[in-house]
């Protein structure tokens, strides 16, 4: 017993590399401490596809069961990405499987994911690049400056932006991508800032 | 990943859902967020589930404390089987720590699932129709157009409205608005606003910024053990099954739990969260806030009122619109009529976010 106390305590601070090098080895106790780590990303995503509680965590312990099947046959350098799209297979899967119109499965689900804009990040940026960034946030439609300005520039979270500008959460989570959506092409318009 | 990352993702994750983070801490990980796809789709999820990560995370995810409990009883088992093996030798009767070691035991390794059991006093209330409630929607929707005009008499300092255009008969043009009166702020509440953040998108006064003397909740906890099928299931509830437990926990931790199970419209259970708090607490602007809009959705309307009466001469400056608009409401319910139109008409004068009701109540009584 104190051995397995002791092995209890190694999984806790073991990579995911050596967790998934463990779970090869069928070792149990490995299993349990990625569900630990993972369980409640891959049920906040069950939740946002099927948009009911109770599916989602069916969904989530329906993937876990399987995971050491997948994890057997798979070669996985990082386990967090790898389980990404293997949950997000498994709720597409579900989703066609249940009849449910390609058309009505959430176009959100599907599409091509925000990149991350680099130009975003103020600590890196010149006092040149600063100008043009801010000039170029001046050219989006009101409700994207607004909420980009409020959430980039001030670092509010999505709470207060909301508060301040009277938009539901929803709403500020749009304006903030398709106002990165559009800054990203306003800024290659200008390629002086790329050379700033 | 590493240990320490993905559980501080995770730490931070629980924070962010409890409100314990700050504006700027709450920024950053949606920053990340925005970067971390896995990450974005998980808190998407749980932003149109309020509460969601919370009960996920109370009935699977094991807190960092297991280990510790499991070391505490390998090591408790070890400390009672030598004194036992002492004792024998002695000849004296040993006393039995294994009653305790079981509980613990199954406190520690099984999952449980956490049941209200609610005093008779309020189990025995009745929830009002649903045209008669005050529902979350209500209170989150007016708190933001308030906020807004708090907001705006903060950006209008410079103007009075009630201060006069003068005409120059001599000249044809207005005296403008540059002369401001002595006193800065028409509104005179917006000076002394309490320390605040959102719970399940309700607006709380945070504590945590306001000196106490406490700041825990020690309250009864039952857990019914082993997993149930359907956790809001009401038959699981059998209380003789229950395991009975004192616990502390932090202040804001324990209103999160009544602020969810208000947002779920459970208003029987919220009560029995905000009269904890009061007992502790008696002066909680937040338990008697939402403490009273539970008692205004049992048709406790008298109780509702002399909450919303402790909230307008509180110290601190908040829910003091909401607080007078619902006691005018709760009076009205309760067909006092003439103290029903003192108040509407103090509502009225104030020209504060509820005129507009006010007008329009008054005139149908």
């Amino acid at each position: 017993m104190l051995l397995g106390l002791l092995f209890r305590k190694n999984i806790k601070t073991a990579t995911d590399v050596e967790l998934v090098n463990y779970v090869k080895q069928d070792r149990k106790e490995a299993e349990g401490e990625l569900f630990q780590r993972y369980s409640i990303l891959v049920f906040g995503l069950c939740l946002k596809y099927f948009k009911n509680k109770q599916l989602a965590e069916d969904m989530t312990m329906n993937i876990f069961e399987k995971l050491h099947g997948k994890i057997k046959k798979s070669e996985i350098s990082n386990f967090k990405s790898w389980l990404y799209s293997v949950a997000r297979n498994e709720c597409l899967m579900e989703l066609r499987k249940n009849k449910v119109k390609e058309a009505d499965i959430d176009h959100a689900l599907i599409t091509k994911h925000d990149e991350g804009l680099e130009e975003l990040k103020l600590s890196q940026l010149n006092e040149t690049k600063f100008q043009l960034l801010e000039k170029a946030v001046g050219e989006l439609k009101d409700e994207q400056k607004q909420c980009i300005e409020l959430f980039y520039l001030k670092r509010k979270s999505y709470d207060e932006v909301s508060n301040m500008t009277g938009f539901d959460l929803k709403k500020v989570k749009s304006y903030i991508q398709n106002g990165k959506r559009n800054l990203k092409i306003i800024l290659e318009r200008n390629s002086e800032f790329f050379r700033a | 990943m590493n240990f320490s990352e993905h559980n501080k993702d995770l730490d931070l994750l629980q924070k962010y859902y409890n409100g314990k983070l700050s504006d700027a801490e709450k920024n950053a990980l949606e920053q990340r967020a925005l970067e971390d796809p896995f990450l974005k789709e998980a808190m998407d999820g749980f932003d149109e589930h309020p509460n969601s990560f919370n009960q996920f995370h109370a009935r699977h995810i094991k807190g960092n404390t297991a280990l510790g409990k499991t070391m505490l009883i390998a090591i408790s088992v070890l400390v009672g089987m030598s004194i036992m093996v002492y004792l024998v030798n002695q000849n004296i009767e040993e006393p039995s720590a294994t009653n305790d070691i079981a509980l613990m035991d199954s406190l520690a390794s099984e999952d449980f699932v956490e049941v209200e059991v609610l005093p008779t006093a309020i189990e025995t209330l009745v929830v009002a129709n649903e045209e008669d409630l005050i529902a979350i929607e209500e209170i989150v929707e007016n708190k933001i157009l308030i906020e807004k005009e708090h907001q705006t008499d903060i950006n209008q300092n410079d103007e009075d409205v009630e201060h006069p255009i003068e005409i120059d008969a001599h000249d044809d043009h207005i005296e403008d608005e540059d002369f401001h009166p002595e006193d800065e702020h028409h509104n005179q509440n917006l000076e002394n606003s309490a320390a605040a953040t959102y719970l399940h998108d309700m607006y709380v006064v945070d504590y945590r910024e306001i000196s106490r003397k406490k700041k825990y909740i020690s309250y009864l906890r039952y857990d019914l053990p082993g997993l149930s099928a359907d956790f809001e299931s009401e038959e699981a509830e059998r209380e003789t099954e229950l395991i009975e437990r004192e616990v502390r926990i932090p202040y804001m931790t324990y209103l999160e739990k009544g602020m969810s199970y208000f947002a779920d419209r459970k208003y029987k259970r919220a009560l029995n969260c905000y009269s904890i708090i009061l007992e502790q607490y008696d002066d909680d602007i937040n338990a008697l806030f939402y403490g009273g809009l539970c008692y205004y959705n049992t048709s406790k309307y008298s109780t509702a009122i002399s909450q919303f009466d402790q909230i307008l001469t509180h110290e601190l400056n908040a829910f003091k619109e909401e607080a007078k608009w619902y006691k005018a409401k709760a009076l009205v319910k309760l067909n006092k009529t003439s103290e029903a139109q003192i108040i509407l008409d103090e509502i009225i004068v104030a020209g504060g976010f509820y005129t507009k009701d006010a007008i329009m109540l008054k005139k149908s009584l």
